[in-house]
């Protein structure tokens, strides 16, 4: 355990240095900088804006506009000069302008069709410019749902205005394994997505970095021959395997976890700003889509074996190299196996896909800690089972594997080798 | 008497390549045997498989009697092994490389850092041993190297042109150290090229050439047997 502990501390020391944090810190300062951003931004956009509202006289559809403006958290300001005049008006620092015309009353009074003008200043490609478009916009839909509620009230007297508006109403339902619960598909997918992409993103991050360490630390030692002294000392060789597979788990987990949160930051500061999305709704939770206790546990299951094959098959394909820059070459057919599932998985539907494509992501070990998610929540326990066995068999055999290539010779003469013309 | 290295009718090849053909030498314990012959005559070669790094293709090697193959385990334990052009793990100070190797050779720490302060008296590094390792010379790094090498008082001690690369005053200093040890008991089986540096060091020589080994016997021996000044002579004859 002392042995084990000493190969451990020294891995990290190799692997986490400053000059290969460096990047990573870069990224991080970055996401929350971003992060940062987006939040003051979404605040601005969020603060009452100025519209200006153009128009001759006071009519009940200018009024209408400006009541309507205020209740979408806008400041309606009305002009009542020409058009050239108001585009100067306030400085230009508005962000709509709305013309009304001047027969808008007359129009609506012989229910003919109003044309309002809608100016909006381009001031850039924001992400809060988007935002206060989107605010003038749903005011403007909000007040063609009202003045269509008062035309037909005013055609159809004593009926109601939404039944003839909306002579269809739905209430949705998701069924899910028999349970029955409120809400729209789309919003329970979108709710699941959310889920289920933040497990293959931090797996992701996980056998990449941690493959990419081992296959560094492998490399280096190869490179700088104190592999060939290493494996002098009187010590297990499976043991310096286990410290060197260990010690990269943990580097790769402590830097997927920094990682994680100033993406999560990131990501954060943008959703919030994001309007228009469906919520899944209270009734959904009837549905059972949070993980359980035991689905925690056959999660994790999945996730160790998947990352102990990754850092085993890291290992191997390290061995056949020269120095660090060969082994970080050679562990491409690894990255392969992680990003197609990686890709499939969030792309496609496993159950819909060709028989062909459906052995190769289910034949390949990497897919189940993507799948497992999703099959969790189907209750699609056959999947899960058979993954754990698969990847658990797939991991034994090649960390097997990799100790036997350290126990004997091999470690130090095996090479790759390209035959050139 | 028991035999420090025993090597006998060793061949490895690699591949088609033959690197070393039908070897067969005797160490005796407490003795400076150097090896020397060319580059690409097979002396780390034969050093790697006497290390256990490397499998014989056939014949045997024993160390203290312990088969390398076979006892791999408990041949590790006596010997101490020092790589050539060997580097140190960059990141770690000079001090935290000597703990760390040092932890594979003591039961608990108190002996550690005993073999630690040996350590950082043979490397003589003075307070550069708390640096790290990426900012030593040359000379330095090797003096480091071979501290690691010889803190633990290996039974056997296998240094692979231990001044390899090093300016006059380094490669003197390192010479010294392995002098001044071997004194100390510790059997040293090391390879050359420079065949001066090893008639001033080794008590008995093995002359090695294309993996054959074409003499053997105290630097005295060899040169009044060819008739020579120097061992440069000496396996200029012998291969002549």
């Amino acid at each position: 355990m002392r042995f084990l502990g000493t190969l451990v501390w020294k891995e990290m020391r190799e692997l986490l240095t400053v000059r290969m944090l460096v990047p990573f810190l870069a990224v991080l300062v970055l996401f929350l900088f971003i992060g940062r951003m987006l939040r003051g931004e979404r605040k601005r956009a969020e603060s009452p804006q100025p519209v200006l509202v153009v128009s001759a006289d006071s009519g009940p559809v200018s009024d209408l506009i400006v009541r309507l403006l205020g209740q979408s958290g806008l400041t309606a300001h009305r002009f009542s000069g020409p058009l050239d005049s108001a585009l100067m008006q306030n400085g230009g620092n508005w962000v709509a302008l709305v013309r009304v015309p001047e027969s808008a009353d007359v129009r609506l009074e012989r229910f003919e069709p109003v044309e309002l003008e809608v100016y909006t200043p381009l001031r850039g490609f924001s992400f809060g410019q988007t935002m206060r478009g989107a605010k003038v916009k749903s005011a403007l839909a909000r007040l063609d749902s009202v003045l269509a509620r008062q035309q037909i009230a005013r055609l159809a007297g004593g009926l109601t205005p939404e039944a003839i508006q909306h002579p269809l109403q739905k209430a949705e339902y998701v069924v899910l394994r028999g349970r029955v619960a409120p809400g729209s598909p789309e919003a329970v997918q979108g709710l699941l997505l959310g889920q289920t992409f933040l497990v293959p993103i931090i797996l992701l991050l996980v056998i990449i970095y941690a493959s990419q360490m081992i296959a560094a630390s492998i490399g280096q030692e190869k490179e700088n021959k104190t592999l060939e002294t290493l494996l002098t000392v009187p010590v297990s060789r499976v043991l310096i395997v286990a410290g060197k597979m260990l010690g990269a788990a943990i580097a790769a987990v402590v830097i997927s976890a920094v990682f994680m949160l100033a993406m999560g930051y990131y990501t954060t500061g943008f959703a919030e700003g994001r309007t228009g999305v469906p919520s899944a709704g209270a009734g959904v939770s009837g549905l059972g889509l949070s993980l359980t206790t035991e689905g925690v546990v056959l999660l994790g299951i999945t996730l160790f074996l998947a990352i102990m094959a990754a850092l085993a098959l890291a290992t191997l394909l390290a061995v056949f190299s020269e120095d660090a820059k060969s082994a970080q070459a050679n562990i491409t057919p690894l990255m392969m196996l992680c990003l197609i599932p990686y890709f499939f998985v969030l792309m496609f539907d496993i159950n819909t896909l060709s028989l062909p494509l459906k052995i190769l992501i289910l034949a390949i070990p990497f897919s189940y800690p993507f799948l497992v998610p999703q099959a969790l929540i189907f209750g699609n326990y056959r999947l899960i089972i058979f993954g754990i066995v698969y990847t658990g068999l797939f991991a034994v055999i090649l960390v097997l594997l990799a100790a036997w290539f350290f126990q004997g010779e091999r470690v130090l003469t095996a090479r790759l080798r390209f035959r050139r013309r | 008497m028991e035999s420090a290295v025993e090597v006998r009718s060793l061949v490895r090849r690699f591949g088609v390549l033959t690197a070393v053909d039908n070897l067969s030498f005797t160490v005796r314990p407490g003795e400076i045997f150097g090896l020397i012959g060319p580059n690409g005559s097979g002396k780390t070669t034969t050093l790697r498989v006497v290390a256990t790094l490397l499998l014989p293709s056939s014949g045997t090697v024993e160390v203290f009697g312990h088969d390398v193959i076979r006892e791999a385990g408990a041949v590790r334990r006596l010997i101490s092994y020092l790589p050539e052009d060997a580097g140190a793990y960059k990141n770690l100070s000079g001090l935290e490389y000597l703990r760390f190797m040092a932890t594979f050779y003591s039961g608990d720490t108190v002996e550690r850092d005993r073999l630690v302060e040996r350590g950082m008296e043979i490397a003589g590094l003075g307070t550069r041993i708390k640096d790290r390792v990426r900012t030593y010379s040359k000379g330095m790094a090797r003096k480091l190297l071979l501290a690691r090498a010889l803190m633990t008082a290996p039974k056997l001690a296998i240094l692979d042109e231990p001044t390899s690369g090093l300016d006059v005053e380094n490669a003197t200093e390192v010479r010294k150290i392995i002098r001044d040890f071997a004194r100390s008991g510790t059997t040293v089986l090391l390879s050359s090229h420079n065949m001066l540096e090893v008639e001033f060091l080794s008590d008995r020589v093995g002359i090695i050439r294309q993996g054959r080994l074409i003499a053997t016997g105290s630097p005295a021996e060899l040169k009044a047997e060819f008739r020579a000044e120097n061992l440069e002579q000496v396996f200029l004859r012998a291969a002549g």
